[in-house]
């Protein structure tokens, strides 16, 4: 929800969540839960529910911009929410306008421009801009002027500098509705101000952290503002403290502005970088991010494995971090991806089972996607997530084909002769088992694990050339080690090695003195 | 069949079957207002969004 309110809310959506027999502080866990920026409703004594559901709970209802139910489902279907959301903000009458900035030019017109649109007829009389000099107090009332399509204009006579002019938009149609922009106009207004022009760009900038040779060159990008207009954005850069090279930052998008710091780097080596900003004003003002010295990050090596584990109740992120520690392979472990999953060279997503599954979200997927794309290394598990669960981004990349959602029936598992599991048996499942994804491997992907009873298949390996995946339905956390080479750590020894990372880990003999390391040999592909 | 499983606000609410209310309202009638306090004690109301397309999302705990 929080995704489509964040998408149409300046198109004329409110979303009103309401928890159906939930007091306040209910919804403020709630809330803090799902990183929700609409309102919550507290429902305690389920007033309104009954007025809408005649299903289960969750439930959607949508009211159009005239107070007719347009839409109640019980759950949620996506596609008709969006569809009737879309349709209903269609048919509202709605101002789309960008404000007026401010400006230097005291001899021309000030043109705003508008598109005006409504399920109805508009009222053309009464599409007006309203505009003041002396802070709202009155206005002088312009009907705006047709300029093509559902397009209007009005100008705002040429002010005298020092001029703060203040103004709003109107709007009626036949329907008997009336619409401003801004929404509360005329307490809230626009405003510009025309005069001297001394206020500097504003850059809202993301420092980079450390970097991986892999997403080099780095694209460093901001959003950069002006009360008037911007004019250039520029990138400075140094490696290692040389020669510095100031490169243009092209537009890319409303306001954000992008380019790529290149050049060869190495492991160890430090970049340092700062972005210029400078305006349109008749005396250029000029900003610099960071406002003193500059941002820098280094080239780093990658850390072996990333554990990402948001399942609900966690098994195998311990298992798999017991069995990195028994290979002495650097790792780290958290409910969320990192926010630059390219520090890692490997990540384990662990999603659980049915019923604290984590169902994969969009962003994650494509942040995953993203990640393999850079020659990433991924393994992921889940009981719902190749059959059930909402296919995202990063699931074609497996080549699996989500058979089944299956049943109960996880174990006896055993390995794929041929493959990196070849005379793994594992007689003992302990984990998660309900609705477990029978799979199959699509095009070159390879089936490397199988259910023995029932018989069908669990885990699926793909080699896609510069990136490698292995997909599997059940938790590793829940395989019960037995006799070698059916243990966790020879089942992970082999997915690390069919991602080409065995040569990391390093074995230790216990027979050999302490401090002697002449026994701890690296292991080759 | 498994029992019925809706993402939402992607968490995953086990839900049942409410007990049988009688909807009191259909698609294409008007809506009445209802004002309740959000989480911070604040009382909304829903007409305070005439002229807008407005999505109630009922939700409970799982």
């Amino acid at each position: 929800m929080q995704d489509l309110w964040e998408i149409y809310r300046d198109r004329g959506l409110m979303v009103l969540g309401v928890g159906n027999g939930v007091n306040q502080a209910g919804c403020l866990t709630w809330i803090d839960t799902h990183g929700l920026t609409h309102p919550v409703l507290a429902d305690p004594t389920s007033i309104v529910y009954p007025q809408y559901g005649d299903g289960y709970v969750p439930y959607n209802a949508i009211i159009d911009g005239d107070g007719v139910l347009r839409f109640t489902d019980s759950g949620f279907d996506q596609t008709a929410v969006v569809n009737t959301i879309e349709q209903a903000l269609s048919e509202l009458l709605w101002i789309d306008h960008a404000p007026l900035k401010d400006s230097e030019d005291d001899v021309n017109p000030y043109t705003a421009v508008s598109t005006i649109t409504s399920l109805h007829s508009l009222v053309s009389g009464d599409l007006q801009l309203h505009w003041s000099v002396d802070g709202g107090s009155t206005f002088t009332d312009v009907v705006l002027t047709p300029a093509g399509g559902d397009n209007f204009s009005a100008d705002i006579p040429n002010q005298v500098y020092g001029t703060t002019v203040h103004y709003y938009l109107s709007a009626a149609d036949t329907g008997g509705r009336v619409r401003t922009d801004p929404f509360d106009a005329p307490s809230e207004l626009h405003s510009f101000y025309v005069g001297v022009d001394s206020t500097p760009p504003v850059i809202d900038h993301e420092p980079l952290g450390d970097q991986v040779l892999a997403t080099w060159p780095t694209t460093v990008s901001a959003a950069v503002t002006d009360n008037q207009a911007v004019d250039t954005v520029t990138l400075e850069f140094t490696i290692n403290g040389g020669s510095a090279q100031v490169v243009p930052m092209a537009l890319e998008r409303d306001g954000v502005y992008a380019a790529e710091l290149t050049g060869s780097v190495a492991v160890g080596d430090l970049i340092e970088y700062t972005i210029t900003a400078v305006d349109v004003a008749a005396t250029p003002n000029a900003v610099v991010d960071p406002d003193a010295g500059v941002h820098m990050f280094h080239i780093v090596d990658p850390i072996p494995v990333f554990i990402y584990e948001p399942d609900g109740t966690p098994l195998s992120g311990a298992a798999l971090s017991q069995e990195l520690d028994a290979m002495e392979i650097e790792h780290d472990m958290g409910t969320t991806l990192p926010t630059n999953p390219s520090l890692y060279s490997a990540i384990f997503a662990c999603l659980g089972v049915y019923s604290s599954n984590h169902a994969l979200s969009q962003d994650t997927g494509q942040a995953l996607a993203d990640f393999l794309d850079h020659g990433g290394r991924l393994y992921m598990e889940g009981g719902d997530t190749w059959a059930y669960d909402p296919e995202t981004p990063v699931h074609p990349y497996f080549y699996i084909d989500g058979l089944s959602d299956g049943g109960s029936d996880a174990g006896p598992i055993q390995g794929a002769v041929d493959t990196f599991t070849e005379g793994m048996y594992f007689s003992s499942y302990a984990g998660g088992n309900s609705y477990i994804d029978h799979i199959a491997p699509l095009g070159d992907a390879e089936a490397v694990l199988l259910n023995v009873t029932p018989q069908y298949i669990s885990g699926v390996a793909y080699d896609g050339g510069s990136y490698r995946t292995v997909g599997v339905s059940f938790e590793f956390g829940g395989l019960v080690d037995a006799a070698a080479p059916s243990t966790k750590y020879d089942l992970l020894t082999g997915i690390l090695g069919f991602f080409d990372m065995d040569h990391i880990i390093v074995l230790f003999q216990d027979d050999f003195e302490d401090g002697d390391t002449s026994a701890w040999s690296s292991v080759t592909p | 069949m498994r029992p019925v499983l809706i993402a939402g606000c992607g968490l995953l609410l086990a839900v049942l079957a409410a007990a049988p209310a009688q909807a009191q309202y259909q698609v294409g009638d008007t809506v009445a207002d209802f004002t309740l306090n959000d989480a911070y004690g604040t009382p909304v109301s829903l007409y305070d969004h005439q002229d807008f397309v407005v999505w109630i999302d009922i939700w409970r705990f799982g």
